[in-house]
């Protein structure tokens, strides 16, 4: 009886023994996100810079010219920075498989457009007109985002101001040339 | 006078070759087995288009088919018999792929679009094989001791891919684009599906075989056939507009049914 009763608290020792051991492998195994090394080459919006686009062909390229106002198009190049606000000064480290994403530097920011001059009757100079802008993705080369204008304006010259903002408050805003759309 | 004579050569000679025939045909069935198979190659061209639009009837195989089919036979009653045959075939590349998808862009007349991208494209830029079944009825009418003359009437079925194309296409002078969904063969317009990519087209078939005995085993086969497709290549086109994705315009365009006539070379056993 004595032995029997042995047995089984040895078994039970055992089955603890074997699950704490259990719990720390698993518990250990898991890589604390914090710890690892970031493995991308820092990039920050310092600030934008907001180009005319003709849109009237099969391919948008930017311009000075007069642009028809049904196919007007405001190109975004970003201005970037490298250096990392925490001075972190180790070599970034390898990509990790199963790591690709859709995600760009100003995608953590608010985008607004409002109108230099007159947009229609409606819309008098420094009037929100975001929601007539549409974002494209078919760009000319260097030119990081665009944004067609969907409702067209008076015929006219006008100049739009572009703003980024970011939950912080940091905020980056550019003016586009003047252009006649007709 | 005239007249009795002619009519009285006329049922001679009815009477001579029925009894030729009845002989030809005794002979034959004495030698022939009741259940046989042959195997044969055919060529078959279509005299018609598979739609009136070209740009859906380019972009389909063209309408020839070369086939290699193995058929069962059986007598059911003599001469009377059943037959069912299955075959591979292939037909030629169509005459262009999904290049020019802003070719067919019939949203507004006038105005030309372009193609942005093609996002979807299903369909075969080369020759495609296909697979047929037919099976039906057939006679047999002894000709001489060595000839025998069979038609054939049967139904069946031919799969093929059905093609699936949808592009992004921008309007000349503005920023307008539109997706637009080519699709043949009446699938759903509204199916996003895109793994049912094969369809099947049924046929009624007729063929006229000649049969040349050989030897008692072998015989060879020289047939004319012609195919009717009662299902249509029914071709349709769905616009809707890439910035609100609303359905701007659906145009369902009906197909032709299929005519083919071919030739068949083969072996029975």
């Amino acid at each position: 009886m004595m032995k029997t009763n042995r047995i089984k608290n040895l078994k039970k020792r055992n089955a603890i023994f074997f699950a704490v051991l259990l719990i720390c492998a698993t518990g250990c195994s898991k890589s604390d996100p914090e710890w690892s090394v970031d493995p991308v080459i820092p990039v920050y919006l310092s600030g934008i810079e907001s180009v005319n686009i003709n849109n009237a062909g099969q391919y948008p390229f930017t311009t000075t010219e007069p642009i028809k106002k049904e196919a007007y198009m405001i190109g975004i190049r970003w201005v970037t920075d490298n250096s990392d606000p925490d001075g972190d000064q180790s070599i970034t480290g390898p990509v990790n498989t199963g790591e690709s994403r859709y995600q760009n530097i100003a995608d953590n920011y608010t985008k607004r457009i409002y109108c230099n001059t007159v947009f229609n009757s409606r819309n008098p100079a420094g009037a929100n007109v975001s929601q007539y802008f549409k974002e494209v993705n078919y760009l000319p080369a260097g030119i990081n985002e665009g944004f067609v204008l969907l409702v067209a304006p008076d015929a006219g010259e006008h100049s739009f101001r572009v703003v980024y903002t970011n939950e912080d408050g940091e905020q980056h805003e550019y003016d586009t040339e003047l252009i006649k759309l007709y | 006078m005239k007249k009795v004579l002619s009519l009285f050569s006329i049922l001679l000679l009815w009477c001579t070759v029925s009894v030729k025939a009845q002989d030809a045909q005794n002979t034959q069935n004495l030698r022939e087995p009741r259940v046989w198979f042959d195997l044969q190659i055919a060529q078959s061209f279509g005299f018609n288009n598979w739609n009136r639009v070209k740009f859906a009837s380019d972009r389909l195989p063209r309408t020839s088919s070369t086939d290699l089919r193995a058929t069962f036979n059986i007598y059911l009653f003599r001469p009377v018999g059943f037959f069912c045959d299955m075959g591979i075939g292939i037909m030629p590349a169509p005459r262009d792929g999904f290049s020019e998808p802003d070719a067919q862009a019939t949203l507004s007349s006038g105005i030309p679009y372009y193609t942005k991208e093609i996002t979807v494209e299903n369909g075969s830029r080369t020759a495609s094989g296909h697979f047929k079944m037919t099976f039906g009825l057939f006679g047999k009418i002894p000709a001489t001791e060595k000839i025998s003359v069979s038609p054939y009437f049967g139904i069946g079925f031919m799969s093929m891919t059905a093609p699936t194309c949808e592009a992004i296409l921008k309007e000349q002078d503005t920023n307008m684009q539109y997706m637009a969904r080519y699709q043949w063969f009446g699938q759903d317009e509204y199916d996003n599906e895109y793994d049912n990519s094969s369809t099947s087209l049924g046929y009624l078939a007729f063929r006229l075989r000649f049969t040349y005995r050989v030897s008692p085993k072998l015989n060879l086969l020289f047939g004319a056939e012609y195919t009717w497709f009662p299902d249509r290549a029914d071709f349709s086109e769905t616009y809707t507009n890439y910035f609100n994705r609303n359905i701007v315009k659906t145009i369902r365009h009906e197909g032709n049914r299929l005519n083919m006539l071919g030739l068949s070379l083969g072996i029975s056993f």
